[in-house]
């Protein structure tokens, strides 16, 4: 049975998806990510046999997305250190002048 | 089974002591660790042929996690995988003479991403495949984003968000799954999905985010960009090998566990989307102008060639099985070695145009051969891999009666002949021979080209003798017993194998 909740991490999934690849702007890309992983989270735990095992992999898997989440973090700051503003990724890098 | 953790183990300890060594020390224990695992990869593959499938489950049977199977796909995938990471680190080795010296990250990073691709193989839990489509999604985007540069960073950055968008929506799919079965066990999926909407779901979830990770036409973005701007030594890795994970868990869902819900519109749903990759990638390959760019264009068609296999795979096809993992092999290797001679030509020719290989051929006549051996083997033709792989998928479309995908596969065939011709056709010209490049040959030289050269060889071995690897992808393989999957379909009658050709795999049945 899939509930409100389930609908509402989707929500999140969606929103952050979208808002990596249509934003410009870093700060905005890395609230996406949040939501996504948020979203992410939120499914895992509302899944499981039992309360124990899910809680287990619902930790295991947040452990993991704020992993990549800092990788994110990390790659965003090097663009912006290298020449001091955000990568534009709504545009596909081989078309850049 | 002990080889299957050296398998995982070994290139993870790896990249781990990799990692903290001193940057002079990184290459060679690169290198040491790739023989290592290779010698893994071989014990794996003899230990299928001769035991059958094996599992292994980490933690015992309570946890959702952990298992690790190792029957004829996974275990192919695995040697491929090595056979093909060992290559590029060798020539990653030799590059520095003509080309920039990878970055020191680079070593821990291929190894990393061999962990995770193993892992990935191997994987027989929903959430260990999760897990590990997140190692690759990290180790291959930072070897693409932190080469250096600005362009090289976004591409990097867009791959790598659009692995977490897929990696995510996987994992969402998987809690669905797991809600609604109350299992994450692949194998243990069949009869439990059939009157579960939220598994139903679960399922679709899953399988948005492998086709975004495959990654298949309109969602395929990201690639043209991550793979031809990576560095030399880091595209092969990626168009040969990260590509093909994704489709590893897309045909371990779609050919086995869940054959029971798919209608034949969804499967052939599935298929058109990788008829529309394979015309779409082949026209976007016929009309660039940078090698690399047609490389990647190129991945995309091909790509799609492996999606066209599974309503013939649901259809109850194993020729279609086995087609389609032979092409996911036999693409590999030429793709890679296409990647590194073009490479080559692109330095001794100041230029990574197509119109700049005038006569490369006369300048390095290895790598320039190297090209047009894999050209051979992508195009399909005989006696290369890439022919038995199409063989069977083309009479997988016939004896299942879905005759538009042989027709689909023979179109791609003519388009990948005509962007590739134009390379081979610059390649081989002496018309615009660049004289004054001329650098007499030297054995160093003979020696990286030696590597281009040795891959595109393999696909040509591959096809000269395939009933090896035939055999193998038989273990395991939830075709193998003959049961049609989705709908009465055709079944059961051995492909006939080309003239000449023993029939001893299918026999092995």
């Amino acid at each position: 049975m899939i509930s409100a909740l389930h609908w509402f991490a989707f929500a999140f999934l969606v929103g952050g998806g979208v808002a990596l690849f249509r934003s410009r702007r870093r700060r905005h890309r890395l609230e996406g990510l949040a939501a996504l992983a948020l979203g992410g989270a939120l499914l895992t735990l509302l899944s499981g046999p039992d309360r124990a095992t899910a809680a287990a992999v619902a930790v295991l898997s947040s452990l993991t997305l704020a992993g990549l989440l800092a990788v994110a973090a990390a790659m965003e700051r090097t663009a912006r250190r290298e020449s001091a503003s955000d990568l534009a990724l709504d545009r596909d890098p081989l078309r850049w002048s | 089974m002990v080889v299957i953790l050296a398998a995982l183990v070994l290139p993870l300890l790896g990249a781990g002591l990799t990692a903290v060594l001193a940057p002079r020390w990184r290459a060679p224990s690169t290198l040491a660790t790739l023989a290592l695992t290779l010698v893994a990869a071989i014990a794996l593959v003899r230990a299928v042929l001769h035991d059958g499938a094996h599992q292994v489950r980490l933690g015992g049977d309570e946890l959702a996690i952990g298992l690790f199977i190792a029957d004829g796909l996974s275990s192919a995938m695995v040697l491929l995988s090595v056979v093909v990471t060992l290559h590029v680190a060798a020539f990653a080795v030799l590059q520095s003479r003509e080309l920039p010296a990878p970055r020191t990250s680079y070593w821990p990073l291929a190894l990393a991403l061999l962990a995770g691709l193993h892992g990935l193989f191997l994987a027989g839990d929903l959430l260990t495949a999760y897990l590990m489509l997140e190692v690759v999604a990290v180790a291959g985007a930072a070897m693409v984003a932190w080469a250096g540069g600005r362009r090289l960073l976004a591409a990097g950055t867009r791959y790598y968000y659009a692995e977490l968008v897929a990696s995510v929506t996987f994992l969402a799919g998987a809690g669905l799954v797991w809600t609604a079965t109350g299992t994450t066990v692949i194998a243990e999926l069949p009869g439990r999905l059939a009157d579960e909407p939220t598994a139903l779901v679960g399922l679709a979830l899953m399988t948005v985010g492998l086709l975004l990770k495959v990654p298949v036409v309109p969602l395929h973005f990201w690639l043209p960009a991550a793979h031809a701007l990576a560095p030399t030594a880091v595209s092969p890795l990626l168009s040969g090998l990260v590509v093909k994970s994704a489709f590893v868990v897309l045909l371990r869902l779609w050919g086995g566990a869940t054959a029971e819900v798919a209608t034949p519109v969804l499967a052939q749903l599935l298929g058109a989307l990788g008829a529309v990759a394979i015309l779409w990638g082949g026209l976007l390959a016929l009309r660039s102008q940078r090698v690399k760019q047609v490389v990647a264009y190129s991945t995309v068609a091909q790509l799609g060639l492996l999606l066209v296999a599974v309503p013939m795979v649901l259809a109850g096809s194993a020729d279609a099985w086995k087609g389609g993992v032979f092409h996911a092999i036999a693409h590999a290797l030429p793709k890679a070695a296409v990647l590194l001679a073009v490479a080559l030509l692109a330095v001794s020719l100041g230029g990574d145009t197509v119109d700049r290989l005038e006569g490369a051929a006369a300048h390095r006549p290895l790598a320039a051969f190297a090209v047009g051996l894999a050209a051979i083997s992508l195009i399909g033709l005989p006696p290369t891999g890439g022919f038995v792989a199409k063989w069977y998928l083309v009479v997988a479309s016939i004896t299942t009666g879905q005759w538009w995908w042989a027709a689909t596969i023979v179109l791609g065939s003519l388009l990948t002949a005509a962007y590739l011709a134009r390379l081979l056709q610059r390649c081989f010209s002496s018309a615009g021979r660049n004289h004054h490049l001329d650098v007499p040959a030297s054995p160093q030289r003979h020696g990286i080209d030696g590597i281009a050269l040795t891959l595109a060889t393999s696909a040509l071995v591959l096809g000269l003798y395939p009933n090896l690897l035939l055999g193998l992808l038989e273990i395991g393989a939830p075709l193998a017993t003959g049961v049609p999957l989705l709908t009465d379909g055709s079944f059961g009658a051995d492909a006939p194998l080309p003239i000449g050709w023993s029939t001893e795999a299918s026999a092995h049945a």
